[in-house]
């Protein structure tokens, strides 16, 4: 129905556009603003017709009016001019900056518009033109250093992978951190289809990568309880409020767009260059490491004796031996938009299309998406109309991260003197898996990256419908419905790894049967809310804004996956290709809930506002007693230039705010009762025995324990600051404070197994966190000779904590390895990084072992937290007539994380950090070796034993000292910079363009990190976008730099 | 206002009507009621996948059945008898919160149901678990265990107390079926005897004898109760075992699984401790239990060595013999060998030598049928004169230590875990040097890699970290040295 409706307007919008041409004179003119400025993009309409057009880049328009007609300019943050049509063709039309710039309308909660001034919580929007400007595909990287308070991480540079935002840090150790999305008053899902398998993990990306930016008008991200609260559960990590593009009304306009770029490895691992094929300080032609003995430039042969015969080369250093396996990865989006309306109605209609091809040869990592979007609105009487939908279609394909057999756990383990390259024809008999050079559970790279793959499709339509009636002139009922569903189907396989029988790797650990995974997941969300708002002014100084209403809200899932461990045929990869019977397993789980609020603003004379918040939840997925929670928030803002005026030469806006919000979070359906559950056992960790066996099947106890008394997480939040704008707005300053608990934490209990359970969902903890977000903003110049330089510094802290903790726990597993590992502790930092450390005397000597090397101690410590101490996003904008420069530099401050990375490289000795000593024996210093007397007794004497140049592998491996595996994850990227030069209108006047503008982009350009950290780009993970993502990465996928283009136009 | 009002009597209406539109939340992909037959079968599975996975590794490297390669290193700990804390958490939860707490639920069902046989079933079952945990790992929590949330800290019981308390709980489910003998009614779900209840019987029997040979050099050793087994002669006539897998992903036999599906067979190769007794005695289950490296020569090594740098360095596992176990070699709970040689003990330490050598001589029988080889070539090792010849004349400790370490041959790839528990019981076969071992008389050696002092060896294992720092009523234990109940003085 809602296509059919939106396809009548749309030729409802062309006939009344056809008939607006029917104008005879032509009036032409520049826009500017108050320092005679040229302003672009200002709409000129006549007034009581359709008939508008956009200023170009230069500030001039041309429109047909006649004499008598009213030309209506407005824009953004100017006052609304109107100028009659007289005898001349020349009207130049000059806007004032509005001086409450500042009631500035913001989308909030459940699409209540409110002025910007009544706001008593910190929100940040984001306009489309900040989004689109470095091109980003991804809304999330979209946002990244543009925003206080707000971190978002990529898990790689992989294409189509997710990236996460959190807001204000952690505040739920057992759900998800991640904002709400609601796209024009609807929620959409933002889930994250990615695998953290050590052996294989992928990541296909998120939910709120499927908005195609350029459809984005504004974003606005809520950050606070205080104003979050409406949403209700949801919204306890924040809200991201998108606002698409509507069509504007005026004659038809085409918006074109095309980028391109290019993407090369950013960074790999420092390898050591004195060193190469070996262990224990032998030159074994079969090894996967580099603990051989010193380079020598001499001619030796290398890899297995086949056929009789060997392959011979110099014993040297290979320079950027990993960076000479990678490509140029290509991006490449398109997009097109078409728009116009009349005064009622307005309609657009976008396609958009993204293909990306990764860094790896081959297109074995890929990225494909296709959106189309069709927005429409109109207003028949007191009726509005309006209705969104979108298609989105999108294909990946990732490689594999991790370890065994993917392609970059096999590429770390080469030794330093072995040319990738050579490995490239992979069926060579030497490159072969019979006679690949080593058999040590690693094979060639190029072999895993052609023959084991993935792939992902992914179809999601999303929109919504909104009728409202104006029932009278204060008030409006409305009635609005979402609609978000999705199918996808993820698959992934390994070849069969099989050498010939009697070959060198004939029974090898690196042999593998083969493997075939396949899912397939349908995800639906339906939205409906009835909403009542009253705009009232009780007195010419009091007004009182309300919007009441109620919400349903319907979450569906349904997941069934198969799996096969071996295949028959090599090449074809398919659940019937195996003797084997595939594992199947389906699931389906649906959550409903019903939230009835209010939201009330009262306005004193446009400066002080108060703004009340009240809601009621019913949960579906919490016990009968607990279903019903009950919170709300209040927040003030006062406008206290307004009320002094006199200071406004100096202080020309001021604001002050604070606010206090409550926001219950539920948990995810079916934890509070008992379940029976398919018979399986866990073996040793690497699998299970599955029932039905030998015909038989089996049902068992399930291991969580009920919960029948579980109540609802409850997040307490309060927050200040103030808005300050100083000499008409050149500099400018946002600051906010806030501290946040989240009490009743819901999360997994682990019990002691001889409960007979070993874990229970329960309320457990309360996190607090506290931190503050300054925006500050200088208009360094701002000359009228077209010399412009804007600088904005965005620096937040934020300091998670969890406050306490329930007796029954005394830290919380968060994730990670055996040796190293994610955890909480009671009145520490969130997440905090806890491993191995060697064994010390009482005098803090390190005891040894008999070979010198350090013994780990048996019980672990804590390295450190996983937290940013602060983070700080730096942009410059400089700006010459018709040429910008724009660039962010983007500071991260602090913090641990884990990487496998540095951990398989200094196994192998191929880091730079497995150098100490030149690889000369070595005493540990201040190291001491323990004597057991027979009787038990423990005495210690000085250690005296090197560790041996044939011991030196064991020494960087040893688990004593596993805190070499992690790395400060500090680091300074030059995140992006974009230069743009707008053609001047005069050099497109024969064109039918309106404007075109040109753009050459980088990104991630630079990038320093602290001398701890030799391996990676440590914005990668590979245990998702959320939480445990701040573990670190194990072996992720290398980032990468981009250089690109794009160019826009508008006709 | 009126519309105002209108919405909220709208919206209330709306909640009041549809509250049962909220009661969605029980797990539609899970069964809200199961039966004892399916509970049973998973315990079984449980204690499968535990006795021939994680149990039957360590077992065969503390019975030096096998030893680590060298150019791998997953259970150089093991070997070096250096295990950590969190060793033994995955096991010891498929045992408690899976298999034991399975088996509560079964005995409960077959209460209500009077179905004595179910419940003699699930008695044995839970006895041979839990007597396996007191011998692994010594004092555990057993009566104030599984009781969920009612108490989540449970205390462990001494282990004298569990054994005897064992030992009678199989009493009243042996007396409450012969009372009445109801025949369990789960059929093909029990996966060790499909419910026929005159085996179950047996291997209730059979079970009480190995318990209380374990008890036999403490205070509670109970000759009369042995004896009265012995005379009655009921034990099991087939071996129990787990039969029930197949050769694909999450069916086979737990340890192929693991060894040689997932880690590709590098990690465990033969301890020469077995390989030469096996050899220099001319012991044709060299073949059955091992399989020849790649020359087809079954070579093994030093227990430990392969964890050292010499002389093995860069030698890979394919060079050495490995255990040899096959997709759906089945795991074996107790074996006829076992009950032999559990049999021959209890004769020798009560009553006639005769009958110690006849179950003696059937035990070396019955190994050589288990693994598929002719029982004439056991008769003529076992022979007068032969390298197996019973001693009927020696001492008790000559025969004992003569049963044990063909019992110890016997285990081997059967039941490691039993052989390692019995060479702690009774020290055989016996502890030598490493630089004249003299393998043939069946002789073990400190792994050469061991990190504990002198000459000692593990005598329990480590409770599971996950245990210890959940359960505020258990406490670690200092070291591995720690003797259990049954082997204190």
């Amino acid at each position: 129905m809602r296509i059919h409706y939106n396809l009548g307007c749309l030729l409802l919008f062309l006939l009344t556009s056809i008939s607006t041409f029917a104008q005879s004179n032509t009036i032409t003119g520049t826009v500017s603003d108050e320092q005679g400025m040229p302003l672009p993009g200002v709409n000129v309409i006549v007034k009581g017709t359709s008939n508008g057009v956009q200023t170009n880049f230069d500030g001039e328009y041309s429109i047909k009016a006649s004499e008598g007609d009213v030309l209506v300019f407005s824009f953004v943050g100017m006052k609304q001019s109107e100028i009659t049509v007289g005898s001349t063709s020349i009207i130049d039309a000059t806007l004032k900056q509005d001086l409450a710039q500042l009631d500035e309308v913001v989308v909030t909660a459940v699409g209540i518009q409110r002025e910007r001034a009544s706001l008593g919580s910190a929100t940040t929007t984001v306009n489309s033109e900040d989004l689109t400007r470095g091109s980003q595909s991804n809304i999330a990287d979209a946002l990244k250093g543009k925003v206080a308070g707000v971190n978002i991480s990529a898990a790689s540079t992989d294409p189509g992978a997710s990236s996460g935002v959190i807001i204000r840090g952690i505040s739920t150790m057992g759900g998800s951190n991640q904002p709400l999305y609601v796209v024009d008053g609807v929620p959409i899902n933002n889930g994250s289809a990615y695998s953290d398998n050590l052996g294989g993990g992928y990541d296909f990306g998120r939910g709120s990568q499927d908005i195609n930016p350029d459809n984005i008008k504004t974003m606005t991200i809520l950050k606070g309880a205080s104003a979050t609260s409406l949403y209700g559960s949801r919204a306890a990590n924040g809200v991201v409020i998108i606002t698409t593009k509507s069509g504007q009304a005026g004659k038809l306009a085409v918006e074109l767009g095309t980028t391109t770029f290019f993407n090369t490895i950013s960074r790999t691992p420092n390898y050591q260059s004195t060193y190469g094929q070996g262990w224990d300080f032998v030159h074994r032609l079969n090894e996967n490491g580099s603990w051989g003995p010193r380079f020598d430039g001499k001619p030796r042969v290398w890899g297995n004796v086949v056929d009789n015969s060997q392959r011979l080369k110099p014993y040297l250093f290979q320079e950027n031996q990993l960076e000479n396996f990678f490509d140029t990865g290509t991006f490449f989006q398109n997009n097109v938009a078409v728009s116009g309306g009349n005064e009622n109605s307005t309609v657009r209609l976008s396609y958009s299309n993204l293909q990306q091809d990764g860094i790896y040869p081959t297109d074995a990592d890929s990225y494909d998406r296709n959106t189309i979007g069709l927005n429409a609105q109109s207003h028949i009487g007191k009726l509005k109309i309006a209705g969104n939908l979108n298609y989105v279609n999108t294909e990946g394909a990732s490689v594999a991260t991790g370890q065994g057999l993917t392609v970059l756990n096999n590429l770390l383990q080469i030794p330093t003197d072995l040319n990738l390259t050579e490995f490239k024809d992979y069926n060579n008999k030497f490159n072969n898996i019979s006679n690949y050079y080593t058999p040590y559970g690693v094979t060639n790279p190029y072999f895993t990256l052609n023959e084991d793959g993935s792939d992902y499709q992914k179809e999601r339509v999303y929109g919504s419908m909104e009728a409202s009636y104006e029932v009278n002139d204060w008030s409006t009922f409305t009635y609005r419905f979402g609609l978000d569903q999705y199918t996808d189907k993820t698959r992934y396989w390994t070849a069969i790894v099989e050498a010939e029988p009697g070959s060198p790797n004939d029974g090898s650990s690196t042999e593998q049967p083969g493997s075939y995974f396949e899912n397939a997941q349908m995800v639906k969300q339906l939205n409906h809310d009835i909403l009542y708002d009253i705009n009232l002014d009780v007195s010419e100084d009091f007004t009182i804004q309300s919007t009441s209403g109620f919400n349903y809200n319907i979450r569906k899932n349904n997941y069934m996956s198969a799996s096969v461990g071996s295949q028959d045929l090599f090449g074809f990869y398919s659940l019937s290709n195996s003797g084997e019977n595939p594992q199947a397993s389906s699931s389906t789980s649906e959550r409903r809930l019903y939230g009835l609020y209010n939201n009330t603003t009262f306005n004193y004379k446009d400066r002080l506002y108060l703004t009340g918040n009240i809601r009621n939840d019913w949960y579906s997925t919490l016990p009968q007693e607990n279903r019903s929670v009950l919170y709300g928030g209040v927040n003030a803002s006062w406008l206290f230039t307004k009320s002094f005026e006199g200071i406004s030469d100096i202080l020309n806006y001021g604001k002050i705010r604070a606010g206090y919000g409550e926001v219950g979070v539920d948990t995810d359906p079916y934890q509070i009762n008992p379940v029976y559950v398919a018979g399986s056992a866990d073996n040793q960790g690497f699998g299970n025995l599955n029932f039905p066996l030998g015909g038989v099947n089996a049902y068992e106890v399930g291991n969580r324990a009920a919960n029948p008394n579980l109540k609802p997480e409850r997040r307490k939040e309060f927050e200040a600051g103030v808005d300050l704008e100083f000499f008409k707005s050149r500099i400018s300053l946002d600051f906010t404070y806030y501290n946040a608990k989240v009490e009743n934490q819901i999360l997994s209990l682990p019990l002691a197994a001889t409960s007979g359970y070993t874990t229970q969902t329960a309320n457990l903890g309360q996190i607090s966190n506290e931190g503050i977000e300054a925006l500050l903003k200088l208009a360094i110049f701002r000359n009228s000779d077209g010399f412009g330089w804007n600088t904005a510094f965005n620096f937040s802290t934020n300091d998670s904590r969890l406050e306490k903790l329930d007796d029954r726990l005394n830290q919380v597993a968060l994730g990670g390895l055996s040796t190293t590992s994610l955890v909480a502790l009671e009145g520490q930092p969130l997440a905090l990084i806890q491993g191995s450390v060697p064994q010390t005397t009482d005098d803090g000597q390190i005891v040894v072992d008999s070979k010198g090397i350090p013994i780990a101690a048996s019980t672990k410590e804590i390295y450190g937290d996983t937290q940013y101490d602060y983070t700080l996003g730096f942009t410059n904008e400089f700006s010459y007539k018709d040429l910008s420069l724009n660039f962010t530099f983007d500071l991260r401050e602090g913090g641990l994380m884990y990487s496998r990375t540095a951990d398989i490289t200094r196994f192998v000795g191929n880091s730079v950090t497995t150098m100490y000593n030149d690889r000369q024996p070595f005493i540990v210093p201040n190291s001491v070796q323990q004597v057991i007397a027979d009787d038990g007794s423990i005495d210690y004497v000085e250690n005296t034993t090197r560790v041996s140049r044939g011991n030196m592998d064991d020494y960087y491996s040893a688990t004593a000292l596993s805190r070499s595996t992690v790395i400060d994850k500090s680091f300074l990227k030059l995140r992006e910079v974009v230069l743009s030069y707008n053609i001047p209108s005069k050099l497109i006047d024969k064109t039918p363009l309106d404007n075109l503008s040109v753009s050459l982009i980088g990104r991630n350009l630079f990038l320093w990190t602290p001398e701890s950290n030799q391996f990676i780009d440590p914005e990668i993970s590979t245990f998702g976008t959320d939480l445990r993502s701040q573990f670190g990465e194990f072996s992720a996928n290398p980032s990468t730099r981009s250089i690109g283009f794009s160019l826009k136009t508008r006709f | 206002m009126k519309k105002l009002i209108n919405i909220f009597f709208i919206s209330l209406l709306a909640l009041t009507s549809c509250s049962d539109d909220l009661d969605i939340n029980t797990d539609p992909n899970t069964p809200q009621e199961i039966n004892k037959g399916l509970a049973l079968s998973a315990a079984q599975g449980s204690i499968a996948t535990v006795m021939g996975g994680e149990l039957f590794n360590l077992g065969g490297m503390y019975a030096q059945f096998y030893t680590q390669a060298p150019s791998a290193g997953q259970y150089d700990a093991i070997d070096q008898y250096n295990l950590d804390t969190d060793y033994a958490n995955r096991l010891w939860t498929e045992l408690y919160a899976g298999a034991l707490n399975d088996l509560e639920y079964v005995k409960d069902q077959a209460t209500e149901e009077g179905d004595t046989g179910t419940f003699l079933i699930a008695t044995c079952m839970k006895a041979y678990t839990m007597q396996y945990l007191v011998d692994i790992f010594g004092d555990v929590p057993y009566t104030e265990a599984f009781q969920g949330n009612a108490n989540i800290s449970p205390a462990p019981t001494a282990g004298k107390e569990i054994y005897l308390d064992l030992l009678s709980k199989i009493d009243q489910a042996m007396a409450s079926y012969e009372a009445n003998p109801v025949n369990s009614t789960v059929g093909q779900q029990d996966l060790i005897y499909a419910a026929n209840m005159d085996q179950w019987v047996q291997f209730a029997n059979t079970l009480k004898l190995k318990m209380y040979l374990r008890m036999a050099n403490t205070s509670e050793a109970n000759s009369a109760a042995v004896t009265e087994l012995l005379n009655e002669g009921n034990f099991i006539s087939e071996n129990a075992s787990f039969t029930a897998f197949t050769d694909a992903t999450s069916k086979r036999n737990p340890y192929y699984e693991v060894q040689i599906q997932a880690l590709g067979d590098v990690n465990d190769v033969a301890s020469n401790s077995l390989l030469e007794y096996y050899f220099r005695n001319g012991d044709p289950r060299l073949e059955a239990v091992f399989k020849p490296n790649t020359d087809g020569e079954y070579i093994g090594i030093e227990q430990g060595i392969g964890i050292l740098q010499e002389p093995y360095g860069g030698y890979q596992a394919q060079e050495f013999a490995r255990p040899d176990i096959q997709p759906t070699t089945p795991v074996y709970f107790m074996s006829l060998p076992e009950s032999s040689f559990l049999q021959a003990e209890a004769y020798a330490r009560y009553g006639s030598s005769d009958m110690a050598e006849e179950k003696y001589n059937e035990g070396v029988a019955r190994s050589f049928e288990l693994l598929g080889l002719s029982s004439a070539k056991a008769m003529e090792l076992t022979a007068d004169g032969a390298a197996y010849d019973f001693n009927e004349s020696g001492s008790f400790d000559d025969q004992l230590k003569q049963i044990i370490n063909q019992k110890w041959a016997a285990l081997a790839n059967v039941n490691n875990i039993e052989a390692w528990i019995e060479t702690r019981r009774t020290g055989y076969p016996e502890l030598t040097t490493s630089d004249n071992p003299s393998y043939e008389d069946g002789r073990r050696i400190v792994s050469l890699a061991s990190v504990l002092p002198g000459d000692q060896m593990p005598a329990s294992i480590y409770y599971p970290d996950n245990e210890v720092q959940r359960n505020s009523n258990l406490t670690q234990k200092p070291n591995l040295l720690q003797e259990v109940w049954w082997n204190q003085n």
